[in-house]
């Protein structure tokens, strides 16, 4: 398995996909939390 | 200011305030479906799956089939809530709501199957601390994850205001904790101007977000099946077919949502014939594109004929699956156009019709999808497989599906069923173009 | 680093099916009795297939004993998304039972339906549980022990080429200083030690004088769907039909 590409590795290998999940849905979770954060001081302007 | 409510939409707080006999009868009654459902699935949970009419070759069975059901009819909000959004078609307003509750609901509902139909579901978190980008069920667990919270932000938002308007009307109306749960949720909505803008705007952009959103979702469900090996699941088709079947059947779940509420919360002045005869269009186009998809997939197998690939084609047109394949045929395609071709079939009762043979024949869709496949295994010298549900899963069907209804029905106490700011902008857009006409036509009168 | 491949002559095999019991004690594979064998829930990690082909009277029958083809481009791993089905170094695709979430993709993946789910918590009936192998498998990834090890309810299964046995003679060859013999390996697998056709080998494919890979070569071999790019390492051997 030693010449798979960084690529194939983030692929093929345990942890890279579960990772990926995780940062893509905290990505989300923080564009949403500030989207809803920014409409909630809309009140103070 | 937005939190002012015209008289003529107090109708729309009475479920809000006012709880009759009617709703606790309904509550005990989808809580004794669940509670059946639960206890089938304890006994799964302690004894296996040899309690399902799972076997080899027909290792995903009804399970399955749901998760696919209820991740299709998520589409509803998506479709009729952001596409229709942006494109800004005025006569969304009524039942925008309805259906963006309706696709978070179902993606709950659908994302809870797979975990029902995993063998070790205690191991679930594995999906994160050692996923594998390869595999398509990786995908499904992130774009259903990000699809969730998304169609969570995408309910909520709109929702604003009108939690706005709860936490000033109701009062000492309503429990302590509910106004408590109004204050917080309102995010201290008084609706000036610039909260009006970024409300707007937010609303925008996660309709413009959650698009591609759910396509790649409905998509990456069909890959599970579709990036296997299986004769007539490896097809290039599978992915726009799912799509195209979750907006049908999305569509037609609002139908049926959107006519029990109107009866029962008699919202017969802002659900009217229009938004009948507009979904009904749709209903018509899509069962008009389904049944092309459909052909074009089960023509081009026929011609090819592939050994491998024509005894699953056999086995639905003539074999064990031609009652479900043509019961699919009939409800998918005969009934929904013969009914919504005609301008009178697409009022409350065709269109309603229509929604529920669609939903049966869109279920129907999936089984004839997955099981036929997995009974005929490549290695013909296996024989046919056979698939008989059992109590157990017909049971985890029937309380999902009260779940749904349930989950529904608490939404709608605690919130307007009808977005009550969005149909009142809509009645200050006609106003307004009413008013831009009248005095157009004074200023060209003199000149004539 | 050998390429473990197996080769079945099927102008020998009597379709006697000892294989298939063999292996079946030799793996600790659960009883299902004959209610759920009739479901289709029988465990088989050895099983032979086959049947009458062709119309009358021009018949033939065919039998094919089966185990895991081992393949080199396997499609079930690719689907499984917790890394539970892998391919070592050796070529044998293994299934590693305490990573296994039990999504079942894999069984759907394979064309060849050799894996299997453990639909219920595994049982022998009396005296049968008393003479299970006690034999340990390699180690796995996340810890556990692969080969006849008793496989807990909801995961999947199946033939590790007797993962156990051939780990066991590597071990003693090398403590002795040797290669091990061509008929050391043949008889390795439980299935060939016992197949009294001598239908069976088993050896390194990457090795051009094995007995495996001349055999492999020859006029008479195929494998199984071979054009959907599995590459199996289990191949057949067989004079015309």
């Amino acid at each position: 398995m030693g010449d798979l590409s960084i690529l194939g590795k983030i692929f093929t290998e345990t942890g890279y996909g579960g990772a990926i999940v995780l940062i893509a849905l905290l990505t989300c979770l923080a564009f949403y939390g500030s989207l809803i954060a920014w409409i909630a001081r809309g009140k103070e302007e | 200011m937005a939190r002012v409510i015209a008289e003529q939409d107090m109708i729309l707080l009475q479920p809000i305030m006012r709880t009759g006999l009617r709703f606790y009868l309904l509550v005990a009654a989808l809580l004794a479906v669940i509670t059946w459902g639960f206890s089938t699935y304890y006994r799964q949970l302690t004894e296996g799956l040899w309690v399902t009419g799972l076997n080899r070759p027909v290792v995903w069975g009804l399970y399955i089939i749901n998760f696919v059901f209820f991740i299709g009819i998520s589409y509803a909000g998506t479709l009729t809530s952001a596409v229709l959004r942006v494109t800004q078609a005025e006569w969304r307003r009524p039942i925008t709501r309805v259906a963006e509750a309706i696709t978070l609901f179902a993606l709950l509902l659908g994302a809870s199957q797979v975990i029902i139909d995993l063998g070790r579901p205690d191991r679930m978190i594995k999906l994160i601390t050692h996923g594998r980008l390869q595999s398509p069920l990786l995908w499904d667990v992130g774009t259903l994850a990000m699809y969730m919270l998304g169609s969570l932000t995408y309910l909520y938002l709109p929702l604003i205001p009108d939690v706005a308007i709860l936490r000033d009307h109701l009062g000492t109306q309503v429990p302590a904790w509910r106004r408590r749960l109004y204050q917080i949720l309102s995010l201290g909505w008084q609706g000036n101007a610039e909260q009006r803008r970024r409300l707007e705007k937010g609303i925008n952009i996660m309709a413009v977000f959650i698009i591609p959103v759910a396509v790649l979702a409905h998509a990456v469900v069909s890959w599970i099946f579709g990036m296997t090996l299986r004769p007539m699941w490896h097809s290039t088709i599978l992915g726009p077919y799912f799509l195209l079947g979750a907006i049908f059947s999305g569509t037609a779940t609002l139908v049926i949502a959107m006519t029990i509420m109107r009866q029962v919360l008699h919202l017969e002045a802002y659900i009217t014939i229009k938004q009948y005869n507009y979904l009904g269009l749709l209903l018509l186009v899509m069962s008009l594109f389904w049944f092309y998809f459909t052909g074009a997939e089960y023509l081009t197998t026929f011609y090819g004929d592939l050994p491998d690939e024509m005894t699953v084609l056999l086995s639905k047109l003539v074999g064990e699956f031609s009652w479900p394949f043509w019961a699919m045929i009939l409800c998918n395609f005969v009934v929904p156009v013969s009914i919504l071709i005609w301008k009178r079939g697409r009022g409350v009762v065709g269109t309603f019709i229509s929604g529920v043979a669609i939903n049966i024949g869109m279920w129907l869709e999936r089984f004839t999808i997955v099981v036929p496949t997995l009974t005929r295994p490549r290695l013909t010298f296996y024989g046919i497989g056979i698939y008989r549900p059992t109590l157990t899963e017909w049971g985890l069907f029937a309380s999902s599906a009260a779940m749904f209804v349930l989950l529904l029905a608490l939404f709608l106490k605690l919130f307007p069923a009808v977005s009550i700011w969005e149909v009142e902008e809509g009645r200050e857009i006609v106003a307004a173009k009413q008013a831009v006409a009248s005095i157009a036509a004074s200023s060209e009168g003199p000149v004539r | 680093m050998p390429r473990w491949g197996m080769i079945i002559d099927l102008d020998k095999c009597t379709a006697c099916q000892a294989c298939t019991v063999a292996c079946l004690a030799e793996n600790n594979v659960p009883f299902a009795g004959p209610e759920e064998t009739s479901m289709g829930r029988a465990i088989l990690w050895h099983e032979v297939i086959g049947g009458i082909e062709g119309e009358y009277p021009d018949l033939w029958a065919t039998f094919i004993p089966r185990p895991c083809m081992h393949c080199d481009n396997p499609p079930c791993i690719k689907v499984c998304p917790v890394g539970a089905t892998y391919r070592r170094e050796d070529g044998l695709v293994m299934q590693d039972y305490d990573q296994c979430i039990g999504c079942r993709m894999c069984i759907v993946a394979c064309p060849y339906e050799v894996r299997y789910f453990n639909w219920r918590n595994p049982q022998w009936p009396e005296p049968m549980d008393q003479y299970l192998n006690p034999d340990q498998g390699p180690p796995q990834p996340t810890g556990g022990r692969g080969g006849p090890d008793v496989r807990p309810r909801g995961v999947v299964e199946k033939c590790t080429f007797c993962v156990h046995r051939l780990e066991k003679a590597e071990r003693k060859a090398q403590q002795e200083y040797r290669e091990m013999s061509e008929q050391e390996l043949t008889l390795l697998p439980a299935c060939n030690q016992t197949c009294p056709a001598s239908a069976r080998y088993f050896g390194d494919l990457d090795n051009p004088k094995s007995t495996v890979s001349r055999l492999a070569r020859g006029a008479r071999a195929f494998r199984l769907l071979e054009d959907l790019g599995t590459e199996p390492k289990v191949i057949y051997l067989k004079e015309g039909r």
